[in-house]
């Protein structure tokens, strides 16, 4: 089965043993820690109590949560800080987590390669942050032409000058108000998406004009007093510091290079610990304690209770107990773990997408990926373009886009397998069956009958494991009313057979079964799918009979059976879209080829069949991508599946 | 038919909410209750409050907290009917609990009071909310709270006053907080179809409109800002009240602001007592909304009036809770709704 279990441990640790606990599951991978609190609050918390372990259940009384060290995050923050200032990518390695460290221990190897570095790192970011001194300064280019003096400008007597960013709206309000502004307020231009503007006001008028300026989001530009000139001496001798300082941050990079070069190894590992560390503290906020004990619950894949035996030999005085899910609280949502066979796993994305399956539902993965495999294959069978998909999967496989990647060459296969059978490759027809001259070809444009009621045909197969499955998933749920009576149950299947046989009947004048029989199969089954409710709980012996009014009930089961008539008749035409596909495939390409001929020359042959083969792939490919999910979602998940569980997700690095 | 198809479904949802919301009857009666158990029992047994006040134990402070999640309950529902633009537009249009939400947990701050505490009594929706509170209600002061909003659209509006001494810090915060709220809700209004647009910007002018008068009137009385810096903060796209009216309305003295409002359709502000300016605002805008849903079929009007509405009706119930509580004789005054006096 493609949902296996998960357990519950509860585990009772000391304090001091917690972080060198939470740091070995975490390392596993296959923890996925709750609330404890809630599970206490729920009395689900399971320790046995025996005279041995009475010690640590003694003072559950006065149990709090865990909170968060603060510095913990201040040290990654001062890590993260050093590495973007040395512009360094420390490797993250998980053998650098393993083993006995302690946060105190941690912070003072942070403080002292802090302390190291921190001549290089504050020599980088003062050069850094005079280049951006200097970058903010940039807008003077856009002056360089003005021949006044700055520097008298900027030691007026009477008057301020001021440069700087506004916004657009605030520009205009200050615009609308100017015959009472004692300013001048003069647009330079724009630069670098922003409007900058020159400022003059009275010198008496400070205090005020500042105050005005700060109601407008004003953002002033200040300008080292050294560089005041002429604006074109200003740039010059901007340009000039820039390539000082440039040339100083290049040495400086080389030295550090080599500093941290020497130091690599003492940055990885410092960095690896403090992030363990702030994974353990993200934890740590789920643990409840009280002053000699820590509580931990957690969820854990059932076939893995083995391997933390291990882990708990380390520490002494460690209590663990498993349950089973489902005797844990109700109030603690059961996720769902998934574990698939190599080839169908992809195929999970695409379930995902419609939800993902409830711990106690079937995984319907496997049936999902031979389906639509099935479903696309058939759609767009051709082994040339199929082989293009299979090959282009492995390369996206290969360039790390691996989850679409693996997808992408799977469904390649059922291209090829169809474009075998449709003996078409890449739209030419007749070149597979000159080789190799077997009986099994079935072209689609020459059997268009026979391929739309194929395609009927594999939708009435299909639907009918979809009704296997909604039955069981009933059954497993105990809605037994459903799983017989309901549409998609029991009751659903024989009226859904009995209207093809009879359908099959009308269209050919040939009765399997006597007309009467299956009219009174239809009856009955009508009459159960309007009785289901009140029958089912008869039956279970659950009162009151209706969940609504009778006359409610009814009116609404009337209805139903109305739907169920037309649901069943839309689900399996809705399939013929898979014979239409096929055909439209073949038809798309014969298009192409007429174009090809009309041209007549040889280019003109082979740009169109490769300009028709790259439209079909790219295009028709995703519509018929598209037009599978359709079906499965529309056609078949909406009998039998819910999706409405939550992904088993293990805390890890 | 596009009318339809993109209102059709939220206006019936909306005309079913506000069928169901309390009447002037139910306010007269609940003004006249005496404590807050029958103030409860009230609700519980004759209104739609019922789903939310079940039979459980509920403690005075609760109470409150549960009208708010109502009003939120109530624009969810609203909100799942609506794409696109007008998805956006009442997104916007509740930025602005989340804009308060920011501004009580600032004041917080600056005040050295526990966030925490603030952060457990205010009421948000998770379907709007951009906001990570828990982050927020952990900042020990401002610098840490602006740096926890990085990721969101709030922190360009304020991060330039960070360093403002900590008299004015709170003023630039809210103004412009309050300013990127109009702001974005301007812009949204602007995406919608015609005559959406047309009804939205009418509703907002309006809104604009008295709280403009509302900001240069005690700007000027109580905290003598300077006309100019009064005029910068004036909101755009008024109703009545273009830029020009506004700069005007800066430079006026007071007892010409007054004289000139009272000769306007915004007399109302300025009829009753002074401190009771922001309710005769509230009022302005409730009996206008009674227009625009016999004008508005099919349109936005609707769900916005709604949503006026049932803000309204959560204050009024919180200012009779308040009443009861401090034992206010008369509450109806203090109410959004006049209440015609029945007994």
């Amino acid at each position: 089965m493609a949902i296996r279990k998960l357990n519950m441990m509860n585990i009772v640790c000391k304090n001091e043993c917690l972080d060198e606990l939470l740091r070995d599951l975490i390392l596993e991978e296959n923890c996925q820690f709750i609330d404890t609190i809630t599970e206490i609050e729920e009395s689900d918390f399971s320790i046995g109590v025996t005279e041995k372990n009475a010690d640590e259940i003694l003072d559950m009384e006065d149990i709090v949560v865990l909170k968060e060290k603060k510095e913990v995050a201040e040290y990654l923050d001062i890590m993260d800080d050093m590495i973007k200032k040395l512009d360094y990518t420390p490797e993250v390695r998980r053998e650098y987590m393993h083993g006995e460290h302690k946060f105190e221990n941690i912070k003072n190897e942070i403080d002292e390669v802090a302390d190291k570095f921190k001549d290089i790192t504050q020599r980088l970011h003062g050069i850094n942050s005079k280049l951006e001194g200097l970058d903010s300064l940039g807008f003077i280019n856009k002056i360089k032409n003005i021949h006044v003096d700055f520097k008298d400008l900027m030691n007026l007597e009477f008057f301020t000058l001021k440069f700087g960013f506004l916004t657009k709206e605030k520009r205009k309000k200050i615009s609308q108000n100017y015959d009472n502004l004692l300013a001048i307020v003069l647009h330079l231009g724009s630069y670098e998406e922003k409007e900058l503007y020159i400022i003059v006001s009275p010198k008496s008028l400070d205090l005020e004009m500042s105050r005005i300026l700060r109601s407008t989001d004003f953002v002033e530009i200040e300008i080292d007093r050294k560089y005041l000139s002429f604006p074109e001496e200003m740039v010059k001798m901007i340009e000039a510091d820039r390539k000082k300082y440039e040339g100083e941050l290049k040495l400086l990079k080389k030295s550090s290079e080599e500093y941290i070069n020497s130091h690599k190894d003492t940055i990885d590992k410092l960095y690896s610990k403090i992030i363990m560390e702030s994974k353990i503290d993200n934890v740590r906020t789920k643990i409840a304690a009280t002053r000699n004990f820590c509580y931990i619950s957690t969820w854990v894949p059932d076939d893995h209770k083995g391997r933390y035996n291990d882990i708990f030999k380390k520490y002494s005085n460690v209590l663990v107990a498993y349950k089973n899910s489902e005797e844990v609280s109700n109030k603690i949502p059961i996720p769902t773990f998934l574990k698939n066979l190599f080839f169908f796993k992809p195929f999970e994305t695409l379930v995902n997408m419609y939800g993902v399956p409830s711990h106690d539902e079937l995984d319907t993965t496997t049936f999902f990926g031979l389906a639509y495999i099935f479903f696309f294959g058939a759609m767009f069978g051709d082994l040339g373009q199929g082989l293009v998909f299979v090959g282009a999967g492995l390369f996206l496989v290969k360039k790390g886009m691996g989850n679409f990647g693996s997808l992408m060459w799977r469904i390649g296969l059922g291209s090829i397998f169809f474009g075998i059978i449709y003996d078409s490759f890449f739209g030419y027809e007749h070149i597979i069956s000159k080789f190799f001259p077997l009986s099994i070809y079935i072209r689609p444009m020459e059997n268009i009958n026979s391929i739309l009621l194929a395609a009927v045909a594999s939708g009435v197969i299909l639907l009918l494991i979809s009704y296997g499955y909604s039955i069981f998933n009933k059954v497993k749920a105990k809605e037994f009313g459903e799983a017989f009576f309901g549409r998609n149950g029991i009751n659903g299947v024989v009226l859904f057979l009995t209207l093809l046989v009879l359908i099959y009947g009308i269209a050919t004048g040939k009765d399997v079964i006597p007309r009467v029989i299956l009219y009174l199969l239809l009856t009955i089954s009508v009459v159960l799918l309007v009785v289901k409710e009140p029958l089912g709980n008869i039956l279970m012996g659950n009162r009151p009979l209706y969940s609504e009014t009778p006359g409610e009930y009814y009116t609404e089961s009337g209805f139903n059976v109305l739907e169920t008539f037309l649901s069943i008749l839309s689900n399996g035409i809705s399939f013929i879209r898979i014979g239409a596909f096929a055909l439209n495939h073949v038809g798309l390409f014969i298009a192409f080829h007429t174009v090809a001929d009309m041209i007549g020359s040889t280019t003109g042959n082979i740009s169109m069949f490769i300009i028709g083969n790259v439209i079909i792939i790219g295009l028709e490919g995703l519509i018929v991508f598209i037009q599978g999910l359709r079906l499965f979602y529309y056609e078949l998940f909406s009998k039998y599946y819910k999706g409405e569980g939550v992904l088993f997700s293990p805390d890890k690095i | 038919m596009s009318k339809v198809r993109t209102h059709g479904a939220a206006n019936t949802k909306a005309m079913v909410i506000m069928g169901r919301m309390l009447k002037s009857d139910d306010f007269n009666k609940l003004t006249r209750m005496e404590s807050i158990d029958d103030f409860e029992n009230y609700l519980m047994k004759n209104t739609c409050y019922s789903s939310i006040l079940n039979d459980e134990e509920i403690e005075d402070k609760e109470i409150e907290y549960l009208i708010k999640s109502h009003m939120y309950k109530n624009y969810e529902k609203l909100y799942h009917f609506y794409i696109d633009e007008y998805r956006s537009f009442f997104k916007s249009l509740l930025m602005r609990y989340e804009v308060e939400n920011l501004k009580l947990m600032l004041r917080a701050i600056a005040r050295n009071e526990d966030i925490q505490d603030i952060r457990e009594r205010l009421v948000y929706s998770e379907v709007f909310s951009t906001i990570d509170y828990g982050k927020l209600s952990a900042a020990s002061d401002i610098g840490e709270f602006v740096d926890g909003l990085k990721t969101t659209g709030y922190y360009k509006a304020i991060i330039n006053y960070v360093d403002e001494n900590s008299t004015k810090i709170l003023f630039y915060m809210e103004m412009n907080l309050d300013r990127l709220y109009f702001n974005q809700l301007y812009d949204a209004i602007m995406n919608l179809e015609k005559l959406d647009r047309k009804q939205a910007l009418e509703l907002y002018g309006i809104n604009v409109d008295l709280l403009n008068i509302q900001w240069i009137y005690r700007g000027r009385k109580f905290f003598g800002i300077s006309s100019e810096e009064l005029f910068n903060f004036t909101i755009n796209n008024g109703m009545k009240y273009n830029y020009k009216v506004l700069k005007d309305l800066c430079y006026m003295d007071l007892e010409k602001f007054r004289s000139f409002i009272r000769s306007s359709e915004y007399k109302t502000m300025f009829q009753g007592e002074e401190y009771l300016m922001e309710r005769a605002m509230e009022r302005y805008l409730f009996e206008n909304l009674d227009v625009y849903l016999k004008s508005g079929n099919l349109s936005i009007a609707i769900p916005i009036v709604m949503m006026f509405k049932t803000e309204y009706e959560m204050r009024d119930l919180i200012t009779i809770l308040a009443g009861i509580r401090n034992k206010v004789g008369n509450v109806e005054d203090f109410l959004v709704r006049s209440l015609g006096r029945s007994e």
